[in-house]
Parts: C-alpha cells; structure tokens; sequence
C-alpha cells in the first residue's frame, strides 16, 4: 500500500491525533476498495485516494456538528487580494515551518498541505475539496503570504 | 512581462501549472530579473522545506505495523462485505469469456497435435495444412 504514509501524514495533521487519524485512513482505503471501478487507470491514484480522504472527513465533521471548512464570499473576495508578502527568514527549521502552518485559518492550511506537501495539481486539489480551480488559485496565492507574514513575526 | 505579472505567476510555474508559451514569458522575465530569480528561490525553499517538515516531523509518520494492521482490517471487511449486484454481472461475464477462449484453447491444441502426429508421420506438411491450423 504505497500511499498509506502519504494519507495518514494529511488525515494526522488535520485531525491531531493518532487515534482518529488511523481511522480515517482505514475508512479512506475501505471506501477506495469498495469504489475501486470508479477509478480511472492512469490518472493520479494518490489524488483520487486523498479525495476520498477529504470526503470522509468533511462528512465525519459534520455528522459530529463541526461545519466542514468554508468561506463566505467576502472571505474569498479576500483570499483573491495580496497581503503584504515578507521576504522567507534565511533559516527555518522544521517547527518554525509547521508552527506558523499551523497558525493560518485551516482552509488555507488545506490547500498548502495538497499542493506543497503532497504536490496534488491544482485541479486534483478543487476536486479533492469541492471548490473551483480559481478559489484553490486564490487560497494558495493568500494562504502562502499568510505563511509568510507568521514565519517573519514569530522571528520578530 | 511585468515583476508584478511574473510574481502572480511564480507559485504556478514552480508547480508546473502553466501553458508552455506563459512558462517561456515567465522564464525569459526571469533571465532579466534577479529580483524575481531571488523571490523564486524563496518560493521554493519555502514548499520544499515545508515537505521537508512534514516527512521528518516524528508526529506525522505512520506506525510501522500499522500498514499490516490495516490489510489484515481491510481484508476481513472485504470479506464481510456483500458482493453488490454489478460485481455478481461482471462475475457472470468474466465466466461466459473465460469459457469461450477455454473451448477456442481446446479446439486449437487439438489441430496443433493433429499437425505434429502428422509432421511425425513423414507426412510432407503442405502450406494447405498450415493455413487450417
């Protein structure tokens, strides 16, 4: 199972904890199986996995009552502007990375995570999460300035 | 191409996102430009250093036995699991085919050894008996 680090390196840090993490995985690859003459043979199966994924999750979200992530319209008005962008401090290590990751709203944290840690494109990434191409455009171009400003603060 | 037009662009063609002729303008921008070489190299030490983050963070990786674990879990509800409707068809037709090319396999070995009894026979194998084969 080639994949199983890969998804439980997203489920763990979303979920934060060991236990769910695990569960969500099993859950992601029990659905995979049961679904598998959906999946179309030479497109991306790590894509399609982590889509499940996303599925599972926001659907377990809202069955415990948490809304799956969301911005409202002017929230996306203002993921398409520019904020100021910092320049990235000389040396980072791993904590000032994952620290400052983990201060930015959650739905930019998503974007990142499949486009910069699992290097999903931009179209397994709208489809993984449900949004159109643009708003995933518009929620990395803010999210990684997002980044940037937290990792010059917390060396301020 | 403007600094500001290749800065919106960067993110896209460090993830290979763009069309072939936008990734020359943007590559010919950058030849010219150390400002924005610079802030490309920026851009990519930050998304390899976040990779890098998460596959050496201890909190993220998964536990070794776990992936046995899972194919043990995955392979019990699989089998658990009712067999749906279209997997019973597509079961019936894999069958009917399966027959199908089992008789043609039958029916061709059975010439074949007809030809080699034949061949063994000091029979002259003529291009007429090769043509049935």
């Amino acid at each position: 199972m080639p994949h199983v680090d890969s998804l439980f390196r997203t489920a763990m840090w979303f979920e934060r904890d060991r236990h769910e993490a695990e569960d969500l995985v099993q859950e992601t690859l029990r659905q995979a199986l049961e679904s598998f003459h959906r999946y179309t043979p030479g497109t991306n199966c790590r894509a399609w996995l982590m889509s499940i994924l996303q599925h599972v999750r926001s659907n377990r979200r809202r069955a415990k009552g948490r809304s799956p992530v969301m911005l409202t319209d002017a929230e996306e008005q203002l993921a398409s502007t520019v904020p100021f962008v910092p320049p990235v401090p000389e040396h980072l290590t791993d904590e000032d990375l994952l620290g400052a990751l983990r201060r930015i709203p959650p739905q930019y944290q998503e974007v990142i995570v499949l486009s910069d840690v699992e290097e999903l494109s931009y179209k397994d990434i709208a489809s993984a999460l449900s949004i159109p191409i643009g708003t995933v455009m518009s929620r990395l171009h803010r999210g990684r300035a997002l980044l940037r400003q937290e990792l010059t603060t917390a060396r301020g | 191409m403007q600094c500001r037009d290749a800065r919106e662009l960067l993110d896209s063609f460090i993830g290979e996102e763009l069309l072939v002729e936008t990734n020359h303008d943007v590559l010919r921008h950058l030849a010219t430009c150390p400002e924005c070489s610079a802030e490309l190299e920026n851009r990519r030490r930050l998304r390899t250093g976040l990779r890098q983050a998460f596959s050496r963070s201890a909190d993220l990786q998964v536990r070794p036995e776990f992936a046995s674990e899972l194919t043990a879990q995955l392979r019990a509800s699989s089998r658990s699991a009712v067999r749906p409707v279209w997997q019973a068809r597509w079961f019936a037709i894999a069958a009917s085919l399966l027959l199908v090319v089992g008789a043609g396999t039958y029916v061709l070995r059975t010439r074949i050894s007809e030809a080699t009894r034949l061949a063994a026979g000091d029979h002259q194998i003529t291009q007429g008996s090769v043509r049935a084969l």
